[in-house]
């Protein structure tokens, strides 16, 4: 943390070098975020610029969080709901009562040997609004109420949409299971 | 089994904590500009436009070069155009023509034949070729030739003709039908029209504002340019005796002493109009504090015992210079440059005007020579260092028994934005 504290200082002064260190620290991470909500590279580079200047433009802000990592982070999320809000005007999401289906033990055994790449990937084939909830709730652990503020829509619509994705996510993992049974 | 589910997403969330994922290199030029920050590393960028500034120079001035000191054509090379054939051209004008036969001989050498001249005031119309292919040259032998041609802009000058007006045959002609003819040696000789010269794009080198770490950036050079300046100078002061009077002056303050009571100060404006490439106009307003340790022993006429003066004086002034400046190497990032001023200052404290011995010129002449550099420390500095000597122009005896000549040296610190 000491290195980053050393870091935003400089970066406060507006020290180029500085700037492209703390880029060069962050990028990976930030990238990571930007491809779990984004299937299209191309909109996962868009969101990770736009987090990047976000966060060089509020880097004073960073010098008082108690968390670096957090606020950069949020930004990225933040800057990747900006994106899909702007790429979605509306939000429409059918209310009917859906069940996840359960795991079976097979099923959480593959969860936890997949790859976060792999994950990304399952993450890549769900509908867009239903792998932002998830991302939300899943992976960054926001609840449903913090994600029904940041998405503007009603709670149980984030409820609804997060219980399609993790359908779907399973019915994609039984159906990788069963390729990886069925080919090795 | 919802407790697997809800531990299997748990999981799912500690995977994705160290997760990173490759990042394109240009995504930074993206967020660079986007901050502000420049795409490039300095050293990166500094060398690409140094290279380029390098191969446009040299290519400029290599092509005004050979332009200006005419293409020179080496006779082998130039005939080699028409070696190994023979082909005949016809004067334009009412010069003596010379027949030249142009052909190679076995070993490929070019012999050189000539073998008949004649005035032609007929052809106006131009080169024409025989159709024999022998070719005849206006004026000259080919030795001379052999001399620069000087390369005319006009295209229209080269003349590609096919068959020419048959004249005489030659006994060596063949059956070249097509030459290309080139400007007869009076309009060879005509100087270059409309050439202008090559100049470097009007750029320079200045270090970023938006950071310090030698940060540069390459930017369009204004025609003006305002610098505030401030320094200090130690001033010295030669004192001549005005020989109209009865006083016996020896003076001792031009000692070359480095006492802080020598030290003045000075602030100003500069105000910096690029002429050209290497040429600034300077003009500088400012304000001097100036302070002389004066020493001097004087005796009367008539008086055998010599008088010590010792004073500390000094003296307040607002003043003007204006100068040229020679930059040395204006496509560096360093910048160094000359000047020469004449300035004017006008005393508006002055001390001397309370002593009955020395009088110091209330309007005072200098000249003032100054090198200006950039330092480079870590990056490109912000400032410019200014080390200057100046001295008085005027004499100014007044009714006092010596003049106060004001020299010196100083240093001025400019501000580059």
């Amino acid at each position: 943390m000491q290195q980053y504290r050393d870091l935003i200082e400089q970066c406060v002064a507006g020290k180029a070098k500085s700037q492209r260190e703390l880029y060069d620290l962050l990028k990976g991470r930030l990238m990571g975020i930007c491809i779990r909500y984004n299937r299209a590279p191309e909109d996962a580079h868009d969101v990770f610029q736009e987090a990047m200047i976000r966060l060089f433009k509020n880097i004073e802000q960073a010098a008082r969080v108690e968390s670096f990592e957090a606020w950069v982070r949020r930004i990225t999320t933040n800057a990747a709901i900006d994106a899909y809000k702007k790429r979605k005007a509306q939000l429409h999401v059918s209310m009917d009562n859906e069940q996840v289906p359960e795991l079976i033990d097979t099923a959480v055994n593959a969860f936890e040997r997949l790859k976060a790449e792999e994950i990304i990937a399952l993450l890549h084939e769900i509908p867009e609004n239903q792998r932002i909830v998830f991302n939300l709730f899943v992976i960054d652990g926001y609840s449903h109420k913090e994600i029904a503020e940041k998405l503007e829509i009603a709670e149980s619509t984030s409820r609804v949409l997060l219980t399609r994705g993790k359908r779907n996510m399973i019915e994609l993992l039984k159906k990788t299971e069963t390729h990886e049974q069925r080919y090795g | 089994m919802s407790n697997a589910m809800d531990k299997s997403f748990d999981n799912l969330r500690s995977k994705f904590d160290q997760f990173e994922a490759p990042v394109p290199e240009a995504l930074w030029d993206a967020v660079a500009v986007g901050i502000g920050a420049p795409v490039h590393e300095r050293s990166n960028r500094r060398w690409l436009w140094l290279l380029l500034l390098f191969l446009g120079t040299s290519l400029g001035f290599g092509t005004i070069y050979m332009i200006k000191s005419g293409a020179v054509v080496p006779e082998e090379s130039a005939l080699s155009v028409i070696k190994g054939k023979e082909v005949v051209a016809e004067s334009t004008a009412e010069f003596k023509t010379e027949k030249v036969t142009l052909g190679s001989n076995e070993n490929g050498s070019i012999q050189n034949d000539k073998s008949e001249k004649q005035t032609d005031d007929n052809s106006k119309n131009g080169f024409q070729a025989q159709k024999k292919g022998a070719l005849e040259t206006k004026g000259d032998d080919l030795n001379e030739h052999r001399s620069p041609i000087t390369v005319e802009q006009e295209p229209e000058e080269l003349v590609i003709m096919d068959d020419g007006q048959p004249e005489e045959q030659n006994a060596n002609s063949t059956r070249e039908k097509r030459i290309i003819a080139l400007p007869g040696a009076e309009e060879l000789s005509r100087p270059i029209a409309n050439l202008q010269s090559l100049e470097l794009p009007d750029y320079e080198w200045m270090s970023s504002p938006s950071f310090d770490q030698g940060g540069m950036t390459f930017i369009r050079r204004k025609k003006w340019v305002t610098r505030l300046n401030f320094g200090f100078q130690m001033n010295y002061s030669t004192i001549n005796p005005n020989p109209n009077d009865d006083l016996f002056i020896e003076a001792k303050s031009h000692d070359f002493d480095l006492n802080t009571d020598r030290l003045g100060l000075t602030i100003g404006y500069d105000l910096w109009y690029h002429v050209n490439r290497r040429f600034w106009l300077k003009g500088q307003v400012f304000s001097h504090y100036r302070r002389f340790n004066i020493r001097l022993n004087y005796e009367e006429n008539g008086d055998s015992a010599p008088r010590e003066f010792r004073d500390q004086l000094n003296t307040l002034s607002l003043g003007m210079s204006i100068g040229v400046m020679y930059q040395l190497n204006p496509d560096e990032v360093s910048k160094s440059a000359f000047d020469v001023l004449i300035s004017y200052e006008n005393a508006l404290v002055n001390e001397f005007k309370d002593t009955r011995l020395l009088s110091y010129p209330s309007g005072l002449w200098n000249l003032n020579l100054g090198y200006t550099f950039s330092p480079r420390t870590r990056g490109v500095s912000q400032w410019y260092i200014r080390p200057y000597l100046f001295y008085g122009l005027n004499r100014n005896f007044g009714d006092r028994a010596g003049e106060v000549r004001p020299f010196g040296f100083g240093f001025q610190f400019i501000r580059h934005r």
